[in-house]
């Protein structure tokens, strides 16, 4: 069981972005990815780490606009990954990172963790597809509460959710 | 620039480590999106009209509207070309005139520096 909360990394008159904070933990799972590739040995790694952080940073000035993301989940969730330009590296002894997140409009984006991809697909890595998962878990709960009528934008940072594994 | 009303310290501390030539080259790559896409909206164009008005693939216009492109000049050329509307544009600098700062002394080589290498 997940309880899910949300706290605000970077707020602008553009766009509000939120990281995902489990089950009471200090840090959220952001804040654990920061900390994980930032003292990284391997100097792709920390180059991709250094421009998540400021894709990120250039979301939250130009809009979480959908075209800045790719799809990593189904079509039917807004599970996305941050958006990285990959520099070239040998693919079989270098991955590259991916930070998942949900885009929920071009004005709302809440991260949640993610990994190194050494595989073709997510869904054969069991750190990254499991990172997928959750989010998609949140994902599917916070539709059914936009479906209820909830303001997601304005009730975000007070929200908690409980999800079941 | 959008206004931030919050950042966290953490993240904050995490990207003013981040190399400077890293943060302005991406937010160039974000800016030509935007602007790439904010053009296409205002003209009624998707992303398959460019790609056909460029010849290039729709995956690669794609790519372009991603803000992690890194662009050539040509292919800014083309783009700007195809949409008849300018994409990236350069600020011309101006030589300050001679007399801007109006500083005399009596050390010619002083007055030169104290007037932007002019004497």
């Amino acid at each position: 069981m997940w309880k899910v909360e949300f706290v605000p990394l970077i707020l602008s008159e553009t766009t509000d972005i939120y990281a995902i904070k489990l089950n009471d933990s200090v840090h959220s799972e952001f804040s654990d990815f920061m900390s994980t590739f930032k003292e990284s040995t391997d100097p792709y790694l920390r180059q991709d780490l250094d421009r998540i952080l400021s894709s990120i940073e250039n979301i939250s000035q130009n809009g979480a606009l959908e075209n800045f993301f790719r799809i990593e989940g189904h079509f039917s969730d807004r599970v996305c990954a941050i958006p990285l330009l990959v520099a070239h590296r040998n693919k079989r002894t270098h991955g590259s990172l991916r930070l998942y997140c949900i885009r929920v409009s071009d004005s709302l984006l809440l991260i949640g963790g993610g990994g190194v991809k050494n595989s073709r697909t997510y869904n054969t890595d069991p750190i990254l597809s499991g990172k997928v998962s959750l989010l998609q878990s949140i994902d599917k709960r916070l539709l059914k509460l936009e479906s209820e009528g909830m303001d997601l934008y304005n009730e975000i940072m007070n929200l908690t959710l409980i999800i079941e594994e | 620039m959008a206004r931030v009303r919050y950042i966290d310290p953490e993240f904050q501390k995490a990207l003013n480590e981040v190399s400077p030539a890293i943060r302005k080259e991406t937010s160039y790559e974000f800016a030509i999106a935007k602007r790439i896409r904010d053009v296409l909206i205002r003209k009624h164009w998707s992303q398959a009209m460019l790609a056909k008005a460029t010849g290039k693939k729709e995956a690669t216009v794609s790519l372009w509207l991603s803000g992690t492109h890194n662009f050539t000049i040509r292919t800014i050329a083309e783009i700007e070309c195809a949409l008849n509307e300018e994409v990236l544009s350069i600020r011309q600098y101006r030589k300050p005139s001679e007399t801007v700062c109006g500083y005399i002394s009596n050390r010619p080589a002083y007055t030169g520096l104290l007037n932007d290498g002019n004497e």
